[in-house]
């Protein structure tokens, strides 16, 4: 791993139009645009606790719709945690994210103490589905990661997302919540989780 | 001579075999007088003869017994290295020198295959608008890479033959990708690494006026080839802004998408090159909205 700094860095990956910018805008402002456009790479910051003081939760949203080998490696060996993103509307979306675990595993070594997710986005669009949740399980039981499916749009399973990722970086103890600045409304998605976070 | 050897109904045919080959001989001859006359510097390398090798420039034997000289890996010429020097650039590559179609200099691909522009370009342009201009997210969302590797292939072993027809790739994204990967792949890219500060430049530019002046000086240090590829890509992608209400796409949009496509700075400063892609997104945008008047 690269220089003891405090930012915990997480990259997230994913075809173009999945929603990776989506997931991310929507986790860090909580906001959700119907706009349409693409990425070229933006950087998020978000002050989260981490071994019981502060720490820069850094997000990294990257481009889908046009590979760079050099940037895709630069994020990928800069990253501390990874967050794969697929479209359960297009089997597609799924197919590509093949090869960015591929590259992940063969920067990273392993990805055993590495937290990664694979999110099916998009949710909410129930009709147009191509990937059963099922197969979203099966895909993430062969790359030992965690699996979630998400929806931006309707603000389903996002901050959980963001949680577990964190819960499952074993290296530090970290959190979304900062000591004595919890919201009513992380309060809750805790209590609905059943899960306690550090304090 | 072989000629002494054959019989009547052997002459017979080579004849008609010449006839024939003369006959080809004329037809492209008259397709290359119409096809713009791109120059083309040679891509010398030095070389070692086998036999007695005479220059074909000066004419003069071509001395020793190892590099006696250098050969033009597009079109075959052979020549001192001392004369390599004076020879003009009238390069006209040929197919069996050229093998491959993409990673392949665009200019050289032209000339090869006697074309204004790259097969690859025009090609894909008339699949996508045929039946792809109001698919959402065009050149936005991506197809199999596998695929697109495999148009790749197709391109690189059957050039204009390719087959990238609906029933060969039904998603129109694998045509785009595969497009993408072209201009990506070029050794020099669309906008070449001699004008990318210029064009850089003009995008620093916030007088709409003075920056559509500053693009048209710009284009003119582009090759002809280059430019008038250019030229092709802006008014296609101008049309596909015309369906923007079903694909999505605006002219920022295929900015974003196609500015570092298209450009690539000269050395690879990992933060010089990122804080140009504004730029980059800028000028192709600027390109395509105002393609009408700049070229």
């Amino acid at each position: 791993m690269p220089e003891q700094s405090n930012d915990y860095r997480v990259v997230v990956f994913g075809a173009g139009g999945v929603g990776k910018s989506s997931l991310v805008l929507r986790f860090v402002k909580g906001t959700f645009r119907d706009t349409y456009i693409p990425t070229v790479e933006d950087t998020y910051r978000q002050v989260i606790s981490c071994d019981k003081s502060v720490c820069t939760l850094q997000i990294t949203d990257t481009t889908g719709s046009h590979q760079f080998p050099a940037m895709q490696r630069l994020s990928i060996s800069k990253g501390h945690a990874f967050i794969l993103v697929y479209s359960i509307t297009s089997r597609q979306s799924l197919e590509e994210l093949k090869p960015i675990y591929q590259q992940v595993l063969a920067i990273k070594g392993s990805t055993e103490s590495i937290p990664i997710m694979l999110v099916g986005n998009k949710s909410d669009e129930m009709a147009q589905r191509e990937v059963e949740t099922k197969e979203g399980e099966a895909q993430a039981t062969a790359w030992k990661c965690a699996f979630m499916e998400t929806s931006a749009k309707t603000n389903s399973n996002v901050k959980e997302l963001f949680q577990e990722l964190l819960a499952l970086e074993k290296k530090r103890d970290m959190s979304l919540s900062i000591d004595g600045k919890r919201s009513g409304k992380q309060k809750r998605a805790d209590k609905l989780k059943g899960k306690c976070s550090v304090m | 001579n072989r000629g002494g050897r054959i019989g009547g109904e052997q002459q017979e045919s080579l004849l008609s075999d010449w006839l024939l080959t003369s006959l080809v001989r004329r037809a492209t001859l008259r397709e290359s007088d119409l096809a713009p006359k791109y120059e083309k510097v040679h891509n010398f390398k030095v070389h070692t003869f086998r036999g007695p090798h005479w220059c074909e420039y000066c004419a003069n034997f071509m001395w020793g017994l190892i590099a006696q000289g250098v050969k033009c890996a597009d079109c075959g010429l052979n020549v001192h290295k001392q004369c390599s020097k004076v020879v003009p650039n009238d390069c006209q590559p040929d197919l069996r020198h050229v093998k491959k179609v993409y990673s392949c200099d665009l200019t050289t691909l032209v000339k090869a295959h006697n074309t204004k522009r790259p097969m690859v370009v025009d090609m894909c342009i008339q699949e996508i608008e045929a039946r792809g201009l109001q698919s959402e997210g065009l050149y936005r969302i991506s197809g199999f890479s596998e695929l697109i590797e495999d148009v790749k292939l197709a391109f690189d072993r059957d050039g204009e033959k390719a087959d990238i027809s609906s029933n060969a790739y039904e998603d129109i994204n694998i045509i785009t990708g595969a497009l993408k990967l072209y201009f990506r792949e070029l050794p020099i890219p669309l906008i070449t690494y001699d004008a990318y500060p210029r064009f850089i430049e003009t995008g620093k530019i916030t007088d709409p006026e003075k920056r559509l002046e500053s693009l048209h000086e710009a284009l003119k240090l582009l090759p002809p080839a280059h430019c008038e590829t250019l030229r092709y890509l802006m008014a296609h992608l101008k049309r596909v802004t015309q369906y923007e209400k079903e694909n999505l796409m605006s002219s920022e949009n295929l900015g974003i998408v196609f500015g570092p496509t298209l450009m690539r700075a000269p050395e690879l400063d990992a933060m010089t090159a990122l804080n140009d892609i504004r730029y980059q997104r800028l000028v192709v945008e600027t390109l395509i909205t105002n393609e009408d008047v700049l070229f």
